[in-house]
């Protein structure tokens, strides 16, 4: 009998006639923005790539004991093209701590768009049966209202019936 | 790359992977045969384009909109634009993945290399199954 999945990681390669730089990644190049050259970064972009490395450094070490991040929790998106370190996309697709993203997935006083792109990478980093796993032990049985409706997307989208 | 050297590549590197040959041994090989001469400006580039690991999963909204290039009117160069309904978060990191390959790739096994033809994207595209989830039933909201 045929078996059909509903989640479904691979790595893709393609063959094409095109310029690309060996190694860089899918997930990085998805956001369906266009991007263009940069120009030369101003003082606070240059402490933005600053920041973003210790912010990172903090995240992939972080214990289940510790308070998160405030950066991750908090929504930011570049008015510009460039790419910012900083923006929640970027920094949060650079964590690799599955223990904070689920934690981050069910947090009540993160933004909605935080809560989105851990889930999102976690999926990412850990497949879908391992962070879905730590993810079940994480949901709460009865969450604050603000949250609620998103908990049970959550729930929805670990089943995709 | 013509189709059909696309193709006899696709083939080569199909059969390396169903042998069992890790898929970074893989990568470098077949990017090294097909690399372009060096340019400083481009630093090292090859033919074989390496897209990464994707999650695909069924969604209402895959395929409401895609990635297209287009020539910018302001200095005639290429640039990548988003053609459709604006993609919710949840299928940003599948932006380029071409719906149509979805149902194959659901029925695949693990380990299973797949190669389908996109239309939509005018490439030949070579998967490599790692992982495979039915989802989590008892967690699905009656």
């Amino acid at each position: 009998m045929e078996t059909c999945f509903n989640w479904l990681r691979a790595i893709i390669l393609l063959a094409l006639d095109a310029h690309v730089v060996p190694g860089s990644l899918f997930a990085q190049s998805a956001q369906p923005n266009a991007t263009q050259n940069a120009p030369a970064r101003s003082s606070k972009e240059d402490d933005d790539w600053t920041r973003a490395p210790k912010i990172l450094q903090t995240a992939n070490s972080w214990r289940t004991s510790d308070a998160l991040p405030a950066e991750l929790r908090r929504f930011r998106e570049s008015k510009t093209k460039e790419p910012n370190p900083m923006d929640s996309w970027d920094l949060i697709a650079q964590v690799n701590n599955l223990p904070l993203l689920a934690a981050l997935v069910v947090d009540p006083g993160a933004d909605p768009e935080c809560r989105e792109f851990a889930l999102s990478q976690g999926i990412e980093v850990g497949g879908p049966s391992r962070f879905f796993g730590l993810l079940r032990s994480e949901l709460p049985t009865t969450a604050p209202e603000n949250i609620q409706p998103w908990i049970e997307t959550v729930r929805d989208r670990m089943a995709r019936p | 790359m013509t189709q059909k050297e696309a193709l006899a590549v696709i083939a080569r590197i199909a059969d390396d992977l169903r042998r069992g040959a890790p898929w970074p041994e893989v990568y470098k090989r077949y990017s090294e045969e097909f690399s372009y001469p060096q340019n400083p400006k481009n630093g090292d580039s090859t033919k074989i384009g390496l897209l990464g690991p994707l999650v695909v999963f069924p969604d209402p909204e895959l395929g409401s909109g895609r990635i297209a290039t287009v020539t910018a009117s302001s200095d005639g160069s290429q640039i990548e634009v988003w053609k459709g309904k604006p993609l919710p978060i949840r299928l940003w990191r599948i932006a380029r993945f071409d719906p149509a390959h979805l149902s194959t790739l659901l029925k695949a096994s693990v380990g299973d290399v797949v190669s389908l033809p996109s239309e939509l994207n005018h490439l030949y595209v070579l998967y490599q199954v790692e992982e495979s989830s039915k989802g989590d039933p008892e967690n699905h909201q009656h």
